[in-house]
């Protein structure tokens, strides 16, 4: 599949060439090639095990910590290689932030967690200020500004995943990666999720994975449709949605896959 | 926004104790392997020095064990027997008591005595077994000569007793987690049948676990078999073999830990002798831990029922 | 179901006589010793010299040997033991080397203890000149818990949820920084769980240090890993075989000084555990 036309920017904030992986016996992906253009929200749509993840975490290389995980392709960041030879994954993660399906907070404070990131690169700069950027910007300040020395496990599923989001963007990111961050939360937990994600675009490129079809309509400029570690289709949302190309595109979006 | 290079690895991100973690580790690594194939080694090189020159087919087939006269013998059958006949000795008296106490506290105690009891068999599993000999030897002996007075002061019976003691809190502990894996539904489903309880335990529980229950004896007869200390208190070190439980014997395990081999010099037969006795003792034991690890194995990956 | 008809099962009533038989087993033994030690229950016995004589001897020099070796073993045993684990788990590549070492330390968990002893005697005490010294003893229980340490700290690390793994390396975290910061604080409490079981049958163990030569005649207490070899559990075997009723008292009350000991060294464990499984939450 082509990339969709983004004159504007030369260089994609990611793009990924011909990427396939597999674990032990199990392909993932199947030679995937798409760009993510810089400044935009894409939305990665598809059935369960259609290699959302995988492909996500293909983004900052977090696959390689899954044992007996091979990856074939490029993935390009800012058009540098991510497993040329000088790179260090751990920049990478730190350039690239993710946040998984499941909020995973550290059994700590509120702020320990937020300051984690930071902490782990040797961030010289006010760690409270910091703090309180990120947690505004993930919608959760207003919420835990009273206590950020509360147990972070104490806050509600939804407030972890916002602070999981705003752990994430205490590093800075150029690049949000965004696992199904509200499949495992109730609706008003997922609008106010969204809101924040809504905010974020304007400083972020976010590659959003997700299981919802009408949250990828809502947030995203453009849609990749992903079916069994292959790319069906990738263009921008309208248009994908309203005139999908691929029968198999259709199905999916009229819920005739699940 | 700028392209910003990213920077490579070993960058200032990471710090010394990052980058001494790793072979600091696999330093550890390497002196734990290391270690124990030095110890393997030992062991095997002095068995090998041995076996040199003593014929190992008279070693094995030979029944006379004097290592210690003036034209020793080094016929191993006498030690292989006593073993046996302690380990199965032990597994008579402990196997079926761990089993059923298994069972009991599974499927019919209620919380407080299970939680008695499971605390008794961790004690249990604690006391060292220099204390089980000394127990043996100062209780158990004294007891059973006055039930039956022609009882040696050295002998089987009480060393059986004790190391089926001994053994009781593995085979409640492996056997519980074996009963354990199997789904609750099936003592419900048993009883909705109008079976009795014993019976849906004797005949659909039990069965269902007894991969993992004959995996819990295996690995509890392992144990039984490297025991040394309460069968050199209370079997003793006869050379004769013997059937009677009531006279001693001596285990592989009793004439390793009595032949002081600190006093024999090295090299000498009599020290080899302890050598080849403990490689012969270390295939007995592994062979039956094997065999459990590999039910054990089989029963995680639904293999066995 | 209902207690009367559980007590109207046949096999129930069996099982339930089996397992109180086997709690009677181990109240016999505890009021063994207990009777038998009386004639030794003073705190001099606990630091007084052995002696030829039953009367007035004590375990002083053996309650120190055992120390010392605890100490030695702890000291040998854990730190490399744990960072096996750390490595195996966190950094090996998983290659068969790495699989084969696995499970050659697990495997040798079933070899008995008094093996441990006999290879040590050609290893430490003879091969590397340690002589029977505490030194050889301490290397030679570090070796047999090795295996146990190993294993039981390997199932801890591998029960700590890889979302947390997943989570700090996404957020840019060092490896170092991983297993430092988030997989050993979690797997601590478990850990020193296995560990301590490790330990309450090494400190325990008579057999190998029989065969590397412990003592158990001696006039002063051990103040270092040099001094020669001597520990409760080799001091009670050598009082058990004494046939003389004043020894059999002996060695019961070294066998609850023993038990004793054990028992300490559990529960100070068990706080710990206690405080870090708190800090956690």
């Amino acid at each position: 599949m082509s990339a969709p036309p983004s004159r504007t920017d030369a260089v994609p904030a990611l793009a990924a060439d011909d990427l396939s992986v597999s674990f032990g016996p199990k392909t993932a992906l199947a030679g995937v090639t798409l760009s993510i253009p810089r400044g935009r929200v894409v939305s990665i749509i598809g059935p369960s095990a259609s290699g959302k993840t995988t492909l996500l975490r293909a983004f900052n290389r977090l696959n390689e910590l899954t044992p007996g995980a091979v990856t074939t392709g490029a993935v390009r960041f800012n058009g540098i290689d991510l497993h040329g030879g000088e790179v260090d994954p751990v920049e990478v993660r730190r350039r690239i932030g993710m946040v998984f399906q499941q909020a995973t907070v550290f059994p700590r404070s509120v702020f320990d967690n937020v300051a984690f990131g930071p902490r782990a690169s040797g961030y010289g700069g006010d760690l409270h200020e910091l703090a309180e950027e990120a947690l505004t910007a993930a919608g959760l300040w207003s919420e835990v500004a009273e206590d950020l020395d509360a147990p972070a496990l104490a806050l509600s599923s939804g407030q972890q995943q916002r602070l999981c989001i705003a752990r994430t963007l205490a590093l800075k990111p150029e690049v949000l990666l965004l696992d199904e961050p509200t499949s495992a939360l109730d609706p008003a937990a997922t609008a106010r999720i969204e809101s924040s994600i809504h905010a974020l675009k304007r400083d972020h490129t976010i590659v959003l994975a997700t299981h919802g079809r009408r949250q990828a309509a809502r947030l995203s400029d453009l849609t990749a449709y992903l079916a069994g570690g292959e790319l069906v289709e990738y263009g921008p949302t309208e248009t994908l949605f309203t005139n999908p190309r691929d029968p198999r595109t259709e199905s999916y979006l009229t819920g005739r896959i699940p | 926004m700028t392209v910003a290079r990213l920077p490579g690895a070993g960058a200032a991100s990471h710090g010394l104790a990052d980058r001494l973690a790793g072979p600091v580790l696999l330093a550890c690594t390497v002196a734990a392997a290391g270690t124990l194939v030095a110890l393997a080694g030992v062991l095997g090189v002095e068995a090998g020095r041995f076996f040199a020159q003593v014929s190992p087919v008279r070693f094995f087939t030979e029944a006379d064990w004097t290592p210690f006269a003036e034209e020793p013998r080094f016929g191993v059958l006498p030690l292989l027997a006593a073993t046996a006949q302690i380990t199965a000795g032990a597994g008579v008296f402990g196997v079926p008591a761990g089993l059923m106490t298994a069972v009991y506290l599974e499927h019919y105690a209620g919380a407080r005595t299970e939680r008695a009891l499971t605390a008794v068999t961790a004690l249990l599993a604690g006391v060292p077994t220099v204390v089980y000999g000394c127990f043996a030897l100062d209780f158990v002996t004294p007891a059973l000569r006055s039930l039956w007075p022609g009882t040696e002061a050295f002998n089987a019976l009480s060393a059986c007793l004790v190391v089926g003691l001994m053994i009781v809190p593995t085979v409640v502990l492996l056997s519980r987690a074996a009963l354990k894996s199997v789904p609750a539904q099936l003592m419900e489903a048993g009883l909705a049948l109008g079976a009795s309880r014993g019976r849906v335990v004797a005949r659909v529980l039990v069965p269902a676990a007894l991969g993992g229950i004959v995996a819990a004896v295996f690995l509890a007869l392992a144990r039984a078999v490297g025991e040394t200390m309460i069968v050199t208190l209370a079997a003793g070190n006869q050379a004769q073999p013997t059937w009677s439980p009531l006279e001693g014997l001596r285990t592989l395990t009793a004439f390793i830990a009595q032949s002081g081999p600190g006093g024999a010099p090295s090299g000498s037969l009599q020290y080899g002798a302890v050598f080849a006795a403990s490689a012969v003792l270390l295939a007995f034991s592994w062979g039956l831990h094997a065999a459990g690890m590999f039910l054990v194995s089989r029963r995680r990956r639904g293999g066995a029922r | 179901m209902t207690a009367p008809a559980r007590r109207r099962d046949p096999l129930g009533m069996a099982c339930g006589a089996a397992a109180f038989a086997v709690a009677a087993a181990f109240a016999v033994l505890v009021a063994f010793l207990a009777v038998e030690a009386r004639p030794v229950a003073n705190p001099g016995f606990l630091l007084e010299m052995p002696s030829r004589m039953a009367d007035g001897a004590g375990v002083g020099p053996a309650l120190a040997g055992t120390l010392w070796l605890a100490l030695l073993t702890a000291g040998l045993a854990v730190p490399v033991g744990v960072g096996t684990a750390v490595y195996l788990e966190e950094y090996a590549p998983r290659t068969r080397l790495a699989a084969l070492v696995g499970s050659a330390l697990a495997s040798l968990a079933g070899t008995p203890p008094v093996v441990y002893g006999v290879a040590g005697l050609a290893l430490f005490v003879r091969g590397l000149g340690m002589g029977p010294s505490l030194l050889a003893g301490g290397c030679t229980l570090a070796a047999l818990a090795l295996p146990t340490v190993v294993v039981a700290s390997r199932a801890a690390i591998r029960s700590v949820p890889q979302g947390v793994r997943l989570a700090a390396y996404g957020l840019g975290a060092t490896r170092w920084q991983v297993v430092r910061g988030e997989v050993l604080p979690a797997a601590a409490p478990g850990m020193l769980a296995g560990v301590c079981l490790a330990f309450t049958r090494t400190v325990g163990a008579a057999a190998p240090l029989l065969v590397l030569g412990a003592v158990s005649f001696m006039t002063f207490a051990p103040r270092g890993p040099a001094d020669p070899l001597t520990s409760l559990p080799t001091q009670i075997f050598a009082w058990t075989k004494r046939s003389e009723q004043d020894f059999a008292a002996l060695a019961a009350g070294a066998g609850v000084a023993l038990l004793l000991v054990l028992l300490a060294m559990n529960l100070a464990v068990l706080a710990v555990r206690r405080r870090m499984e708190d800090a956690s939450r």
